[in-house]
């Protein structure tokens, strides 16, 4: 019936060797974090069916806070949480059984919550547990990461692991194009030019007579040659005449804006 | 929902419970809470959870942990009531029940006050006397 904590816990897998899905190995090592609660708490053992199911409730707790927090951030127009996002989301899985100042909610100060208040007395009191099983070290998580990451890290970096190739992303489908980073670093006087955020590379280069013009649509380069001749702006003329839209961006003396130009081919 | 109410608040005691909430999260730099941080950003990103600073992924992670210790708390306290209430039993049963085990049927108990419904699976027994045990424990 009861077993052994120490007994209960099964080995991780952290060489590779067992064919666990992720899921699995996830569960298993959340299952490890919760019997060492449990332990804390002042148990000497549990049951298998118990713990799974405990466990279960934790990382559904824990999705749920990531749930309700990603929804708070969205609702706000922002990509990011911060710290009100989780205190709204904790608070939310808190009111089930309520909390101090839960009864005129969402009119209190989020900083002032009685569950933050708790959860500083818990990590004021509490001893810590720090994980049973050996931990690998950052590296093998962000492959080829810089260490000055490690303090501010960034999610996206997970989905990332294979080389620059998305893990969610089907391996049939052509691989994105790189955004480069050399552009953003010599954007003209610390300007970052709004071509580098998305991706595209559309410019045009101006050293002498060669220019090179790339253009999005079909991903050619055309090569001119020879000084250019004047154009002529016309808008919101011929907008029934098949021509061509390109964006040209000059970055010579003459203009330092982007201009949308009317030009036939 | 309103992330930004509290920036509608008056000024008076915001400092002190700023400046206690900043203490707080730089605290959590060096507490390791018992969740890594890597399956707390594992599943954080499975919801769609974005954060790149670290001490949210470890709030996240204690109030994870403090909720498990609540509920493994009232289930402790279920099973000390339980096996206080069987003590006028046969001793040697006694002793060896005294070992605290987390159970299901503490755990289900534990858990209804948390709005968490956990249902037993229907349990046939083999003979006739395999589950009065158990059923007449629960009285």
């Amino acid at each position: 019936m009861g077993t052994s904590l120490r007994q209960e816990q099964p080995q991780p897998p952290l060489d590779g060797r067992a064919p666990l899905s992720e899921s699995e190995f996830s569960f298993t090592l959340a299952r490890v974090a919760v019997a060492q609660i449990c332990q804390s708490v002042g148990f000497k053992g549990a049951q298998s069916s118990a713990l799974e199911a405990l466990t279960d409730i934790a990382t559904r707790y824990l999705e749920a806070i990531a749930k309700l927090g990603a929804a708070s951030s969205n609702s706000n127009c922002r990509t990011q949480s911060n710290l009100p996002d989780i205190i709204v989301a904790v608070e939310d899985l808190a009111s089930v059984q309520g909390f101090r100042g839960s009864s005129d909610i969402r009119s209190h100060s989020l900083w002032t919550s009685a569950v933050i208040e708790d959860l500083m007395k818990f990590v004021k009191y509490r001893d810590e547990i720090p994980f049973a099983q050996p931990l690998p070290p950052r590296k093998s998580f962000f492959q080829g990461a810089n260490r000055k990451l490690f303090k501010h890290r960034d999610n996206r970096k997970w989905y990332s692991s294979n080389g620059g190739s998305w893990r969610h992303v089907p391996s049939w489908l052509p691989s994105a194009p790189v955004v480069e980073e050399k552009d953003k670093a010599e954007g003209k006087k610390g300007q970052v030019k709004w071509e580098c955020c998305d991706g595209r590379e559309e410019e045009r280069e101006e050293d002498g007579r060669r220019e090179t013009v790339e253009r999005e649509c079909k991903n050619e380069i055309v090569q001119v040659t020879g000084k250019r001749g004047k154009v002529r702006f016309r808008m919101g003329v011929g907008l029934s005449n098949p021509g061509m839209v390109g964006n040209l961006r000059v970055r010579g003396a003459a203009a330092g804006i982007g201009k949308r130009v009317w030009c036939q081919w | 929902m309103n992330g930004q109410s509290s920036q509608q608040q008056p000024k008076d005691g915001r400092h002190d419970d700023d400046a206690a909430l900043t203490e707080f999260l730089a605290s959590l730099m060096d507490y390791t809470p018992t969740i890594p941080d890597e399956l707390v950003e594992h599943y954080l990103a499975k919801s769609g959870f974005q954060c790149p600073d670290v001490r949210l992924t470890r709030l996240v992670a204690v109030a994870t942990q403090k909720f498990i210790a609540d509920v493994a708390t009232d289930a402790l306290q279920q099973c000390k009531a339980r096996q206080s209430a069987v003590i006028k039993d046969k001793r040697d049963k006694q002793q060896k029940d005294k070992r605290l085990i987390l159970t299901m049927e503490d755990l289900s108990k534990a858990l209804r006050e948390y709005g968490v419904n956990v249902k037993h699976q229907e349990y046939f027994a083999d003979s006739p006397s395999a589950g009065l045990d158990a059923a007449s424990r629960e009285e």
